[in-house]
Formats: structure tokens, sequence, C-alpha cells
């Protein structure tokens, strides 16, 4: 170990010319004695050169200072070397602390406030719940190739069927699109919401005019929009205005009956004639 | 320094200049109270410890840079359609209570009056969409009408983080104002500190994403989205992009390009808040 003390090795004042208290100081005897006894100019910085020259609390309080490191003074060879191990004790204790915080505190401490980084970190740690519609592509090409080319494309899966993360990470890959069963998922659309479609494609105040929006009552009756219209694409199929007079005639079903005239297309169901007309228009006079 | 002290052809002085063993040890000995010291300021709260799922602990958080973003929101009023698929998203991404009146999100719809008077309605936060038929006022005195999505400014200058008596909310160096919820008192001075309401109380009963109950939540951006480099969830599902959310230190960024292309305007900009989020399309003083 180096000499612990050189903090004691007398030296001369450095600047005994600046120090103002000599000439100020109210308490003549002690002053004088401050001034050639103070150990290694330990308060040089402690009075201001511009202090007041009437004695103030500031200069009585810095002579008691001084009596006191006057008292500490070691007056023997052994004192001194103690006082030195002492203080080389106290600056070695210090240096180690501030060796030891460096390395405790980690260097992002401080970086939020007096938050650490963990709790943010524990905010980006949580899972995702929501994906992403490319995923999708490799498990359900049936779905999603046709909305990929269609205006739908601007509204991804999850947007309709709700956060998939998990489904998509998860799900095993089908072999055919035929072992997708609709409904084995809680919570997407297993028996989709009635107004799925209503809530972007209603016709209300606030709305921007250049989106597409339907007044359900003057649309088709407010039949079931994917009666017409396949929610992957958007695209509807019209259906034809009914040609053929309707004056005078029985039951659509009557003759539309899967054995009829005229056999209802796949997908529709045997329906009364309000139901019927709600969707196909009479093109005919007297209706 | 000698040549002793460098290894052969490596610039870096040695470990060895005057470290010794024992003065290693000291140093993990002083480490030991100032890692308490750290610890005990960094405030890793009572209530911290996630219990749900979710809160992976110990957070294995992805690697992102906080420092290398500098996120922002830029919303497109003239393009929303009020769906609400943003609020619904939030709250399922979020595990935000079905209560109405707890969202990170909300969509408003704003009727402007020919009279300079503004309707502001916003019925369960607008999940489901909005009421056809339901006019503030009638259709002739209509000057304007356009919905807006509201959510945390994210402010540069937050009165929330001011006003919080146990310093639980924060910023983070991509300027995101989190919530500790392990400090968080539940006090709810910030909720009536902010003049954007963008906050809310976990109601008796529920939890936070990281199954805390009794604090405070509020938007993070969906922070654990966006260091994964994703979207935000309510900007993911948004089928008219409304919501450009993207990083302002990338020029190409979407939002960087909205910026700087379109006119957009902020919320309360006379408070000095600098809020993160902006507006398009927004009219009158309808704050
Ligand atoms: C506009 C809303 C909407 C969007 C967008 C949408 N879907 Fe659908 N999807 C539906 C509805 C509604 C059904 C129910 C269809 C039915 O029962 O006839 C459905 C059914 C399905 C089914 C079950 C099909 C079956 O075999 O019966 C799958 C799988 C599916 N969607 C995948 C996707 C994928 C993948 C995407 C993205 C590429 C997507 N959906 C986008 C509304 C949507
Ligand atoms: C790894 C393959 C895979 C991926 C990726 C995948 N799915 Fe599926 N999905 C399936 C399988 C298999 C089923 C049949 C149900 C089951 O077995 O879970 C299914 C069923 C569905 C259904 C019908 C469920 C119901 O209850 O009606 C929907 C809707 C669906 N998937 C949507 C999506 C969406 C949206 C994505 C993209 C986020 C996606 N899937 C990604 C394999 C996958
Ligand atoms: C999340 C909102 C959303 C939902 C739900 C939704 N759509 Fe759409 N729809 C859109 C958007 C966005 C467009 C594209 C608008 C545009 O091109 O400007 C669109 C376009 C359409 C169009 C016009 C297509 C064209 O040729 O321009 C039809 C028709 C349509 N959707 C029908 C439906 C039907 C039927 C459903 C229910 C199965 C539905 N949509 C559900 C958002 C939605
Ligand atoms: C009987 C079949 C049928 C039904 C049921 C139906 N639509 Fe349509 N829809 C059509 C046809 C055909 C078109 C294209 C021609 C037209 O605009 O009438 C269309 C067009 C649309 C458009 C585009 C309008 C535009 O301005 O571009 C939207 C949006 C739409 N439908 C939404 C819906 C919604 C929502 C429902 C359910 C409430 C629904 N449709 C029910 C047949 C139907
Ligand atoms: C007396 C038997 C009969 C009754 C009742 C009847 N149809 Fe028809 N319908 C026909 C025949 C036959 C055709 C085929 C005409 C053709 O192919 O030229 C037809 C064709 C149609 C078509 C195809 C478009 C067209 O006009 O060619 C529609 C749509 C239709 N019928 C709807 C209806 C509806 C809806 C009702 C009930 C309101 C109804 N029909 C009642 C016999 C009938
Ligand atoms: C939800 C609306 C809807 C309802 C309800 C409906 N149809 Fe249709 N119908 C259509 C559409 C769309 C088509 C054309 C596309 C297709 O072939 O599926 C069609 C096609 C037809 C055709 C074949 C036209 C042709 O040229 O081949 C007949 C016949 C018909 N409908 C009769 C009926 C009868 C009868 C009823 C009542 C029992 C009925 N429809 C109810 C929508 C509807």
């Amino acid at each position: 170990m180096p000499d612990p003390a050189p903090a004691h090795d007398p030296m001369p004042d450095p600047a005994p010319a600046h120090d103002p208290v000599p000439a100020h100081d109210p308490l003549p005897a002690l002053a004088a004695d401050a001034s050639l006894d103070r150990p290694a100019g330990a308060l040089d910085s402690a009075p201001a050169p511009h202090s007041a020259p009437a004695p103030d609390s500031a200069q009585v309080r810095l002579a008691g200072a001084r009596r006191v490191l006057r008292r500490l003074r070691p007056t023997t060879r052994r004192g001194a070397l103690r006082l030195g191990i002492a203080g080389a004790g106290l600056v070695a204790l210090l240096g180690v602390g501030a060796v030891g915080i460096a390395i405790a505190v980690p260097w992002a401490y401080g970086e939020y406030g007096f938050h650490p980084e963990r709790n943010a970190q524990s905010w980006a740690a949580l899972t995702p719940r929501y994906a992403d519609s490319t995923l999708c592509q490799r498990c359900h090409t049936a779905e999603f190739s046709p909305w990929q080319a269609a205006p739908h494309a601007v509204v991804t899966c999850e947007s309709c069927h709700g956060p998939l993360g998990e489904h998509a990470a998860t799900a095993p890959v089908p072999a055919t699109d035929a072992n997708v069963v609709v409904g084995a998922l809680p919570g997407t659309i297993a028996e989709p919401r009635p107004d799925l479609c209503v809530v972007c494609h209603e016709r209300i105040a606030g709305r921007p005019a250049a989106f597409p929006q339907v007044t359900l009552t003057e649309h088709y009756g407010g039949a079931t929009c994917r009666a017409c219209h396949d929610p992957h694409t958007a695209t509807a199929a019209t259906p034809p205005d009914i040609s053929h007079p309707l004056a005078k005639l029985p039951a659509c079903v009557v003759c539309h009956a899967p054995a009829g005239l005229k056999p209802l297309p796949a997908g529709h169901v045997e329906s009364p004639d309000a139901v019927c007309r709600s969707c196909h228009r009479a093109a005919g006079p007297g209706d | 320094m000698s040549d002793r002290d460098m290894m052969p052809g490596d610039g870096r002085p040695r470990g060895g200049a005057g470290l010794s063993r024992r003065r290693v040890l000291q140093g993990g000995l002083a480490a030991l109270p100032a890692l308490l010291g750290a610890r005990i300021l960094a405030g890793e709260g009572p209530a911290g410890a996630g219990t749900t799922a979710r809160a992976a602990e110990p957070p294995t958080p992805p690697a992102h840079d906080p420092t290398a973003h500098d996120w922002a929101f830029v919303m497109d009023t003239t393009t929303c359609i009020g769906c609400g698929r943003c609020v619904e998203a939030c709250k399922l991404e979020n595990d935000v209570p079905a209560e109405p009146e707890t969202n990170r999100t909300w969509v408003e719809l704003h009727v402007l009056g020919r009279d300079g008077s503004v309707a502001v309605t916003s019925p369960d936060g607008g999940i489901g969409s909005f009421p056809a038929g339901e006019a503030a006022i009638p259709a002739e005195a209509v000057a304007n009408a356009y919905f807006v999505p509201r959510t945390c400014m994210q402010c540069e200058n937050p009165p929330c983080t001011w006003v919080c008596p146990v310093s639980a909310t924060y910023v983070t160096p991509d300027g995101v104002v989190l919530v500790d919820e392990g400090r968080c008192i539940g006090c709810g001075y910030c909720l009536e500190a902010c003049p954007y309401g963008a906050r809310y109380m976990v109601p008796a009963g529920e939890q936070t994403p990281k199954g805390t109950a009794g604090v405070v939540d509020k938007c993070t951006f969906c922070y654990h989205r966006i260091s994964r480099g994703k979207l935000p969830a309510c900007a993911e599902v948004c089928p008219v992009n409304a919501r450009i959310f993207g990083d302002r230190n990338d020029p190409a960024s979407a939002v960087s390009v909205a910026l700087t292309e379109r006119r957009v305007r902020a919320m309360k900009p006379s408070l000095g808040t600098r809020p993160r989020v902006f507006y398009t399309g927004l009219e009158g003083e309808v704050e």
C-alpha cells in the first residue's frame, strides 16, 4: 500500500495572500493561529473571498471549526500515523463504494427517470394477440387468395375474425380446406354476428361519402348480407328481376320447388313469397 | 505504464493495474448496500409480481432499442368510418375491461353545426359503431360531421407524470407514457390531470394486462407490439387506414410522410403538452 497520509504532509499554504480571513477576523489570535496551522489547505475554498468584513455567523462558525481541527491535529508521530491510516481508510472506503455502485447499478438505470428499464420491458414482454393476415395464407388459401385480389383486401382477416395470433401459431396445418370446421374456434365468427357487415357499411351520419354504404331498409330489405355477398371478396351476385308475370299465380315455391318447373338454385331455401321478393324485384307491370 | 501490463498485440491495459483480489472483494462487499439502495430506489413495487399467464416473468424482452424510435400517430378523420373495430381490438389485445367507460381508445362522432356548435357523441366508446338516424341536430343545420379516433396523446410534456405523487407514470425514451403498475397507488390524480381523458381506473374485479388490480391503466401504443415491429392493434385492424402509426425517425415511414404531406394539428395545442398524436381534417374547437 502506498503511504496513506499524503494529505498530512506539511504543505505551504498555497495562497495566503488571498485569504481574507486574517485581515477581517474579529478574533485575531485564533485567526492567526489558524492561518499558520491550517492542515493541508483543507479549508482553502471554504471562506468566500467576498464575505462581509463584519463579524457574522459564518465567520464565527469557521473559527469554531478551526478550533476543532486544531484539537484533532496529531501531536505525536504515532498520532499522525493513526490519523493518516484512518483518513486513508475513509478514502479507500469511499472509492470502493463508488466502484461498487458503478458495478451494481446497471448503466440503463435512470433512463426512465426513477424507473428501472424493467418496468418498460415488462410492458414490452406481453404477448401480442393479433397476428397478421399474411400468416393465415399458409393454411387458408381458399379464403386468402380471393380476399387478396378483392376490395376487402384492405380489411384484415382479424378485423372480422378477431385476434387469432395464438390460433395461427398453434393450429395444425389442415390437410384440405374441408377440414376447416366453422364453429371450432371460440370467439371467432362461428355464428357470424349479424351486424358484422353493418358496423362498416350502414349509411350513418359522419361516414365519408366515398365509402361504399347502404341504407339497410332500401338494400334488399335488410336480408342477411351473406346471402348475396361473399365476405372474403365483398362481391355480390345480383338477384335477377322476375321477368314473368306474377298476377294470379300460386306461391313461388309451387313452381320453383326442387322438383318444380324451374327448381331453385343452390343455396336457396324454400320461403314465403315476401322473402323471395325482398331480393327478386318484379320487372313486369301489374305487381 | 510498463510494457508488462499490456497483452501482446492488445491495446488495452491488463486488468492488473493495482487491482488486487482483495480490492475486488472489497468492491463486492461495498456493492451489497449499493445494490440494496438501488433496489429500493428503483421501487420494485409491492404488487409488482404479475399473476396472469400473460405477464412473462421473468420478462423476456424482445430485442429492441427504445432510444432508436420516435413513435407517433396520425389520425385521419377524413377516412375514419366509425366502425369501432379499433375499440374492440384494443379491448381484446390489452385486456381492457368490457365496461363501456373503460377504454384505452375510443371513437367520437363530431357533428359541427352551422352556428359553430359541436356535438360530440361516443356511445359505448363507439365499439359497435354508431346508430343510424340519431341526429343531435337537424340535418339541414349540420355543417360537417366526422369520426374522431381518440387515444392517449403520449404527450412529450405530460401533465399526468407531473402530478403522480409516487412517480408511477413515466415516459420511455421512444416517447410512450407508461404506468408502473407496481408503484401506482390508484389515487387517480393523473385521471384528473389528463386534459384528454385518456386514462381509466381499473374497475373492481378487473385487472391490467399484467394482472394488477386497483391501479390506473392507459394506452401504451401497444408497447409489446411496436417493440416487436408490429402495429398497435387498433391500427392493425383499421379497414380504412385512419390510424397511421410509425416512427418519426424514419423519414420513409407512413407517419413521417403523413406529417409532412398532410395538414395536421394536435388537440389542445395551447396547453403545451406536445402530443404525439396528430389529426387531419379536424375542424373547430372540438376538444
Ligand atoms: C369482411 C369480414 C371478413 C374478412 C375480412 C375475412 N373473413 Fe373469413 N369469414 C367471414 C365470415 C362472415 C365467415 C363465415 C362464412 C360463412 O359461414 O359462410 C368467414 C369464414 C371464414 C372461414 C371458415 C370458412 C369455412 O370453411 O366455412 C375461414 C377459414 C376464414 N373465414 C378465414 C379468413 C381469412 C384467412 C381471412 C383473411 C385472408 C378472412 N377470413 C377474412 C368474414 C370475413
Ligand atoms: C397452421 C395452420 C393455420 C393457420 C396459420 C391459421 N389457421 Fe385458421 N384454422 C386452421 C385449422 C386447422 C382450422 C380448423 C379448426 C381447428 O382445427 O382449429 C382453422 C379454422 C379457422 C377458422 C374457422 C373457425 C371457426 O370456428 O369458425 C377461422 C375463421 C380461421 N381459421 C381463421 C384464421 C385466420 C384469420 C388466420 C390468420 C391469423 C388463421 N386462421 C391461421 C389452421 C390454421
Ligand atoms: C371492418 C370493416 C368492414 C367490414 C366488417 C365489412 N366491410 Fe365491406 N368494405 C370495407 C372496406 C374498407 C371496403 C373497401 C372500400 C373502398 O374500396 O373504398 C369494403 C367494400 C365492400 C363492398 C364494395 C365492393 C366494391 O366493389 O367496391 C361491399 C359490397 C362490401 N364491402 C360488403 C361487405 C359485406 C357484405 C360485409 C359483411 C360480410 C362487409 N363488407 C364487411 C370494410 C368492411
Ligand atoms: C339480395 C342480395 C343482396 C343482399 C341481401 C345484400 N346485398 Fe349488398 N349488394 C347487392 C348487389 C347486387 C350489389 C351491387 C349493386 C347495388 O349496388 O345494388 C350490392 C352492393 C352493396 C354495397 C356496395 C354499395 C355501393 O355503393 O357500392 C354494399 C356496401 C353492400 N351491398 C352491403 C350490403 C350489406 C351490408 C348487406 C346486409 C345488410 C347487403 N349488402 C345485403 C346484393 C345484396
Ligand atoms: C306458375 C309457376 C311459377 C310461379 C308461381 C312462379 N314462377 Fe318464377 N318462373 C317460372 C318459370 C317456368 C320460370 C322460367 C322462365 C324461363 O326460363 O324463361 C321462372 C323464372 C323465374 C326467375 C328467373 C328470372 C326470370 O324471370 O326468367 C325468377 C327470379 C323467378 N322465376 C322468381 C319467382 C318468384 C320470386 C316467384 C314468386 C313471387 C315466382 N317466380 C313464381 C314459374 C313460376
Ligand atoms: C337473399 C336474397 C334472395 C332470396 C331471399 C331469394 N333469392 Fe332467388 N336468387 C338470389 C340471387 C342472388 C340469385 C342469383 C345468383 C344465384 O344463382 O344464386 C337468385 C337466383 C334465383 C333463381 C334463378 C335465376 C336464374 O336465372 O337462374 C330463381 C328461380 C330464384 N332465385 C327464385 C327464388 C325464389 C322462388 C325465392 C323464394 C323462395 C328466392 N329466389 C329467394 C337471391 C335471392
